[in-house]
């Protein structure tokens, strides 16, 4: 099974001299759409949505009931519902309202929001991680709670969370191939087009997979290099 | 006085930690104070720079600065309750993630916000006093618990208390590496700070302390000089307590 698996693959690819030509002719047209919006929309969704999941983390953490209870529901509903069907909220729902805004902001909504959501439980789980004592240092040196949060809780918080928060960034690169359906121009819809035209979907759609499979390693070189510098401090 | 502590009182959930505690401390006075764990000394120390809020009682400082507690504090005078004394923990507590010279300068630097320069050379003459000059760069987790224990110290004074207060910083330590920081607090008593110190050292508590406070299910059971509370108990309860820490088996 699967060596015929890989045996039509390998045929699909190399067997016909065409087959190799529409592989590297469509190279060029999906790393320009990976270029232009799948890493675009990724890097802009990602930092947007940490800043959201920052915020959201520590209005959870609070004591006020006025700010836990909305960072409680936009979490369990972002977690709750499906991200196409968010995606599809933002462009086609808000559009029909009158409220149109265009296929590349409508992505970097409802992706910024689904890492929001995501992050912030990560984030709120790495904070209360850290041992109470540090935060009694800190009061103890004089510092109020945000200099607390900032100078002495997050720094070591961000250590602990940059594994999972790598998780996210991975997911959310390979979750920008939803944006294909709400008519933004990324690697994946490329793809799509061209095999709309030539039928050879198995060989456009590995050559899709292929791609996203060499960001995502980069992507976790980059995050071992992370980990490596913010581990300095911390005996093994 | 330096500060007279009236009627402090706290319990978590039913247990009643605190039972109405009255303490005076002078300028330049060491007080121990020991007790069986649980018996509230920790809580007590805790109450003194807010890191446990007294369910009641006030504290009034020399200056005459007050904290009534019962109310609804202020932010601003909690800030400030702190800002009056250093606390050395247990567990030291040190920040993992910066040096030792990092540690000590944290408080006048980013919070006190003082002159850089002032600051790195009150630090180093710190760091020179408690005997870790040469380790200043490191970062907590190169040093021994006793070095570790020192920054502590250090980081505390640093910030130019008024009071210093240490909740048992030898417990946790390797029994060889005691020595070094009960010198240091030994030298801290020479120059004259007032100290308030939970500990299990009665030997160091002898030496050093003005008064022993011994206390016993939240209740100061008896205090004195230490002629008094380790040689000649007027208690039962201080004196049964002194023969178990003194002769364990």
């Amino acid at each position: 099974m699967v060596k015929m698996f890989l045996n039509n693959i390998v045929f699909a690819i190399t067997a016909n001299m065409e087959g190799w030509e529409l592989f590297q002719n469509s190279l060029l047209p999906m790393i320009q759409g990976a270029i232009k919006y799948t890493i675009p929309l990724t890097l802009v969704s990602f930092t947007v949505g940490i800043c959201l999941a920052l915020l959201t983390a520590i209005m959870r953490l609070s004591k006020s009931k006025i700010l836990t209870a909305p960072a409680r529901v936009y979490v369990s509903a972002i977690r709750g519902t499906p991200l196409l069907v968010q995606l599809f909220i933002v462009f086609f729902g808000l559009g029909s309202i009158g409220l149109t805004i265009d296929p590349f902001p409508s992505a970097v909504i409802a992706f910024s929001l689904n890492v929001g959501a995501y992050g912030s439980e990560i984030i709120r789980a790495s904070i209360s991680s850290i041992p109470k004592g540090q935060w009694e240092a800190a009061q103890t040196i004089g510092m109020n709670y945000g200099q607390a949060l900032r100078r002495i809780i997050l720094p070591q918080a961000a250590r602990v969370s940059i594994p999972p928060l790598s998780n996210t960034f991975i997911s959310l690169v390979k979750d920008t191939s939803l944006a294909s359906l709400i008519l933004v121009a990324e690697l994946f819809r490329k793809a799509q087009e061209i095999a709309a035209r030539t039928y050879e979907f198995m060989l456009l759609y590995v050559e899709a997979a292929i791609l996203y499979w060499i960001v995502c390693f980069a992507l976790s070189i980059v995050q071992d290099q992370i980990e490596n510098r913010l581990d300095r401090y911390v005996a093994r | 006085m330096f500060l007279s502590v009236k009627g402090l009182s706290k319990s978590f959930g039913d247990l009643n930690v605190l039972k109405n505690i009255d303490i005076a401390i002078d300028e330049g006075n060491i007080i121990t104070i020991i007790g069986p764990s649980g018996s509230g000394k920790t809580t007590l120390l805790r109450c003194l720079n807010g890191l446990e809020i007294p369910d009641q009682g006030r504290l009034v400082f020399h200056d005459g600065f007050e904290v009534e507690f019962g109310q609804t504090l202020k932010k601003k005078q909690l800030m400030e309750l702190s800002r009056k004394s250093g606390m050395v923990f247990q567990s030291y507590n040190l920040f993992p993630h910066k040096s030792a010279l990092q540690n000590v300068t944290e408080g006048p630097l980013f919070v006190q916000k003082r002159n850089k320069l002032e600051v790195l050379q009150l630090a180093e003459s710190i760091l020179k006093k408690v005997g870790l000059a040469d380790k200043k760069d490191l970062y907590p987790h190169q040093l021994s618990g006793g070095q570790q224990q020192r920054v502590g110290i250090a980081r505390a004074l640093a910030i130019e208390p008024e009071l210093m207060l240490f909740d048992e910083p030898t417990s946790a330590l390797d029994p060889e590496l005691v020595g070094d920081v009960l010198k240091v607090m030994k030298d801290l008593a020479k120059e004259g700070w007032t100290m308030v110190i939970v500990t299990h050292e009665l030997r160091f508590a002898e030496e050093v302390a003005d008064t022993i406070i011994f206390m016993d299910q939240g209740q100061i059971v008896e205090q004195g000089p230490p002629s008094q509370v380790l040689r000649n108990p007027t208690q039962e309860r201080t004196s049964q307590f002194i023969q178990r820490v003194m002769n364990p088996s």
